[in-house]
């Protein structure tokens, strides 16, 4: 029997996945549906100017010609593809000097060999829009990232996006090894079980905001786009709450309710040292009070995040 | 558990032979597979779900009931011109997903997605009361009557009480549209709805040590629009948008009888009445704009304009009917915060090996909301008090940074980078007005070789603060030493190095060392120190053709210090041999195992993993060698232990469909003084405390999941 090239692709996607790549999708297997129509880089003329064609190309490049042909950028009915323009040279260079010098390197852009800032300003030329605006002068472009160092143009790995691990998880855990580690916390978002990925709060191509976060301009105006009814402003605002949330949440992950980054009372007992019991010492003498358990202080003080009430200066409410 | 029904077995069975024979007819037509544009990929088949423990906890965020399952289906169209496909995820579970996507080269990209996340609290969860109107929590008149006249306690609640499973879920449905008249021109429509619903455990204070737990309903939706029109060319880029977001909440009150009490006296109260998330709206409007210039260089500027508003109309200041209303300084919230932000970043790299960038970034929280003036407040609905503050104060911000940088490459792919930034945020209505931060930092990044990567950073901070308004302290009754740790003086160092080495291609390690060292020299009061160290091993080989391994380990250390008097008001207050201190202390390990046999067995491949994150934590109270205070009884410490395990083995019955049984291990163990039930047990709930039992409990699950893949 003959087998569809194509189907065999699919299947060696779902089943060579590495298995962090199978926990962040909930132990199932990815098998990524990829451009099925032979989108073949099509024959070009050559043309002047040291351009030769991509049919050129690929007669000596013919498996990168194929695996080009199940992406994005081989589409050439969109204009804004390197296949709708110069084809394989409208990333490479014209290509001309390299086959005259029988494949030599050095006439055409390698762009693992390239300086990751020459990389990138080649993908910049034409993914220039949307978040990618803000790609110059951000956090991963200051720590000499290009574009290749997540993605692959010819052999991606993951469903969408093209990057070079088949999820986003098991990518941006090769650096960010700290907050991943977070992620295993027994108070969580629910990155592990699939329905959050690191993209639902980052940008990882720049931002307006602060730490790459995707929405807003402030931390803030990140964690409220989702947590909306947080947004106020109330009629009384807790200060550190209104400053910055991460001040008691860790978004990453945190061994404490809530992802609070300390235990309640504890949290709290960093600013309010006062009389009576917001400085008292709350040992196990005082399991059996509702002090300790739960919400602790905010059993009481239950509109913590900013309170509407008239009566909510204390926010009890 | 339910019970997998083995007639879910035989229509998997006969369904898998239904499809084997077709395949067999199929595979005596000739290939024409490569003219397909169509292909798509399905998972079905049926799952078995047996936990013991807390279900509620294993099912946080997702839903894994037993019973027959389309775990995944995916499809995708591909025409020369246009594209379409769809994804579903866990059809029909309270964890579904739905996405459609369609792009038509280059003018037009659209997409539909609902994506359901449940979250689940408890199972065991129960309450006495009845919510007979939307956040109008009543319980059995009797029974406050009984308690009132001292003939009954709380303890007589429970009679009443009944069990519950505490859950919500967030349903959002997003649009997406991107038009492209022209190469050069975008316009996006962006729309999300948004909607939670369900019941989240709230609390209502009845004065000290009287505290009433319910099941505070969720049914509110938020509505965001964002719009964009987007013109761009090889030289630059401008965009003008605009994002507007409105959050609407039916249930902006909650009202609580006091299971103490049925009446109302100038001192207690019957029940009490709380403000919920009012309803609020955000608008904005943005312009961006990016230009090339010669050198290597490009300049981008951002600015948004927008504005928060919140009119809710305002509770009285009580429910509490014995007590003579206080009238309300005006009807509704009259909440707005202006906000302006700005972007400003220029790069250059004029020379080869040497790139430039600075940015200065501005963002203005103007909060105009004017003040509520509060002589008197009615506190817990129970006392007329006096305002210490007079009314509120409607904080505000404006934070301005300026990052500077410059990177050197001596040699290729090797980065060397200095930089300084400095951020200064002006507040209102805040310990200090104005504090003011440096940092200095240096990176080496080497990325270049197939044989190792290193990128490490060093980072220097000091903040500083002035304006410092003690009296502001002296008059809420807080030590006037005390400096809010989040703006407190503070000296910061942090060093991070990540290094990846592959020496050869089967074989690859990662390391990587984080640290970070946090002191507040001028605090005798609050957070004082905080100090964490991470250290992470991976190693990933592949030692044969279809065999791959990964092993990772993770050890994380985090210690606080914090610092406080225990004192009444009086002598106590200026005492310090009433002073004592928190020593926080958590350390954890997080390990990961997994691997690939693809080629174990003919046509059989075994995947597995297994997680493992085991936290261990203390605090410990520190008395000085004089003081005062009683000796401390110290708390017990705090562990926490997750395990996830995976075994998938997958058989190939044809080229495009596989057999396959995933097996999932969950197991989850803590102590925990705040969470755990050894101390929601040891709460005295006679007294005036009644919760609603949402306690953190172990729990150890099994999955079982037969399935069948199928690709056409």
């Amino acid at each position: 029997m003959n087998v569809d090239p194509k189907l065999l692709r699919l299947l060696c996607l779902g089943l060579l996945l590495p298995a962090t790549a199978r926990a962040a999708t909930a132990g199932f297997p990815v098998i990524a549906p990829v451009a099925s129509h032979a989108n073949a880089v099509e024959k070009q003329a050559p043309v002047a100017n040291g351009y030769v064609g991509a049919d050129t190309c690929v007669t000596c490049h013919d498996g990168e010609g194929k695996s080009l042909s199940r992406t994005e950028h081989a589409r050439v009915a969109n204009p804004r593809t390197p296949m709708a323009g110069m084809g394989c040279e409208s990333c490479h260079g014209p290509g001309k000097a390299h086959v005259d010098g029988d494949g030599d390197v050095t006439k055409i852009r390698v762009f693992p060999k390239m300086a990751p800032r020459d990389v990138t300003a080649v993908c910049m030329s034409c993914h220039d829009r949307g978040d990618h605006t803000f790609f110059q002068g951000s956090m991963h472009d200051s720590r000499n990232l290009s574009c290749i160092t997540c993605h692959s143009v010819h052999s991606p790995k993951s469903e969408q996006a093209q990057l070079k691990m088949p999820t986003q998880m098991a990518l941006c855990v090769q650096c960010h090894r700290p907050e991943a580690l977070k992620l295993q916390r027994n108070s969580h978002m629910p990155v592990r079980e699939g329905k959050m990925e690191c993209s639902s709060c980052h940008s990882p191509h720049g931002s307006t905001n602060l730490r790459m976060l995707k929405v807003g301009n402030y931390i803030n105006e990140s964690c409220v786009s989702c947590h909306t009814e947080k947004r106020g402003p109330f009629l009384f605002e807790h200060p550190p709450m209104r400053e910055s949330c991460v001040t008691c949440h860790d978004p990453h992950g945190s061994s404490n309710e809530r992802l609070l980054v300390a235990k309640v009372p504890m949290l709290c007992q960093r600013c309010h040292i006062g009389t009576r019991h917001p400085s008292t010492i709350y040992d196990a003498t005082q399991l059996s009070s509702v002090r300790l358990f739960g919400r602790s202080c905010v059993q009481c003080h239950e509109n913590i995040h900013g309170s509407n009430s008239p009566s909510g200066n204390d926010f009890h409410r | 558990m339910s019970r997998f029904p083995l007639a879910l077995f035989a229509l998997f069975a006969l369904t898998l032979v239904l499809l084997g024979s077709a395949g067999t007819a199929s595979a005596q037509q000739p290939d024409t597979t490569t003219e397909k544009n169509t292909i798509g990929s399905v998972d079905f088949g049926g799952r078995l779900f047996d936990v013991t423990g807390d279900a509620a906890r294993d099912e946080r965020y997702r839903d894994l009931r037993s019973g027959p399952v389309v775990d995944r289906f995916r499809y995708n169209n591909d025409e020369k011109t246009w594209v379409f496909s769809a994804a579903a995820d866990h059809v029909g579970y309270r964890d579904q997903r739905y996405f459609a996507d369609y792009r038509k080269g280059g003018t037009i990209t659209a997409s539909f997605e609902w994506n359901q996340i449940p979250l689940f609290n408890s199972t065991i969860t129960q309450t006495p009361y009845t919510q007979v109107s939307p956040g109008v929590f009543r319980i059995d008149n009797s029974l406050r009557q009984g308690i009132q006249a001292g003939t009954l306690n709380l303890s007589n609640a429970e009679a009443l009480a009944h069990q519950f499973d505490l859950r919500s879920s967030r349903d959002i449905a997003a649009f997406h549209l991107t038009v492209s008249p022209n190469k050069n021109l975008d316009l996006k429509l962006n729309v999300t709805s948004t909607s939670r619903k369900g019941a989240q455990p709230w609390a209502m204070g009845f004065g000290f040590s009287n505290v009433v737990e319910v099941a505070a309903p969720l049914n509110h939706r938020t509505t965001d629009v964002g719009t964009a029109l987007e013109w761009a060319n090889s030289q630059g880029l401008i965009r003008i948008g605009y994002d507007g977001s409105w959050f609407r909440n039916p249930i902006e009150s909650l009202v609580v009888d006091n299971p103490l009490r049925v009446t109302d006296t100038t001192s207690d109260t019957s029940q009490g009445r709380m403000a919920l998330w009012p309803s609020s709206s955000s608008n904005a409007i943005n312009t961006a704009g990016s230009i090339k210039f010669p050198g290597r260089s490009r300049a981008t500027a951002y600015i948004s304009v927008g504005d928060w508003k919140q009119n809710a109309a305002l509770i009285p200041f009580t429910i509490n009917t014995a007590i003579t209303p206080i009238p309300l300084p005006r009807p509704t919230a009259e909440a707005d915060a202006r906000i302006t932000a700005m972007n400003y970043n220029v790069t250059s790299s004029p020379i080869n090996d040497v790139w430039l960038n600075a940015r200065f970034k501005r963002y203005n929280f103007d909060n105009r909301t004017p003040v509520f003036p509060v002589t008197n407040y009615v506190r817990t609905d129970q006392a007329v008090s006096p305002s210490i503050l007079g009314g509120s104060e409607p904080l505000g911000y404006l934070r301005n940074n300026l990052d500077a940088d410059a990177s050197f490459t001596p040699i290729p792919f090797t980065a060397l980078r200095a930089g300084y930034g400095r951020e200064e945020i002006t507040r209102t209505h805040r310990l200090f007005e104005r504090t003011t931060e440096n940092t200095l930092r240096g990176t080496i990044d080497f990325s270049g070789s197939a044989l190792f990567t290193v990128r490490t950073i060093y980072e220097h901070s000091k903040r500083t603060g002035t304006g410092l308004d003690e009296q502001v302290l002296d008059s809420i009754g807080e030590q006037v030493s005390l400096q809010q740790f989040d703006i407190a003086d503070r000296d910061r160092d942090r060093v991070s190095a990540v290094l990846q080495f592959t020496p050869i291609q089967q074989f690859g390690i990662t390391g990587s060392i984080v640290g970070g060292n946090d002191r507040r020299p001028g605090a005798v009061f609050g957070l004082t120190h905080d100090n964490n160290r991470t250290y992470a091993i991976s190693l990933d080989a592949v030692p044969g053709d279809g065999a791959t391994f990964g092993v990772s380990y993770g050890f994380e250390d985090h210690q606080t210090v914090q610092n406080s008097r225990q004192a009444n008001p009086g002598d106590q207050f200026n005492d310090p041999t009433r002073n004592w201190s928190t020593n926080g202390t958590e350390r954890v390990h997080t390990a990961n195992i997994s691997g690939d046999l693809l080629k174990l067995a003919p046509k059989t491949e075994v995947h597995f993993s297994y997680d493992f994150s085991h936290s261990r934590g203390q605090y410990l109270y520190v008395l000085p060698v004089n003081t005062t205070l009683a000796p401390v009884s110290q708390l017990p410490s705090l562990f926490n232990e997750l395990q996830h395990g995976v075994v998938d083995v997958r058989y190939l019955v044809r080229p495009n469909m596989n057999l396959g049984l995933v097996y999932w291990y969950d197991r989850y163990k803590l102590q925990d003084f705040a969470l755990g039930i050894d101390t929601l047990n040891k709460i005295d709930m006679t007294t005036g405390v009644l919760l609603l039992d949402n306690a953190y409990r172990p729990y150890k699950s099994s999955t079982v999941t037969l399935r069948m893949t199928y690709l056409w």
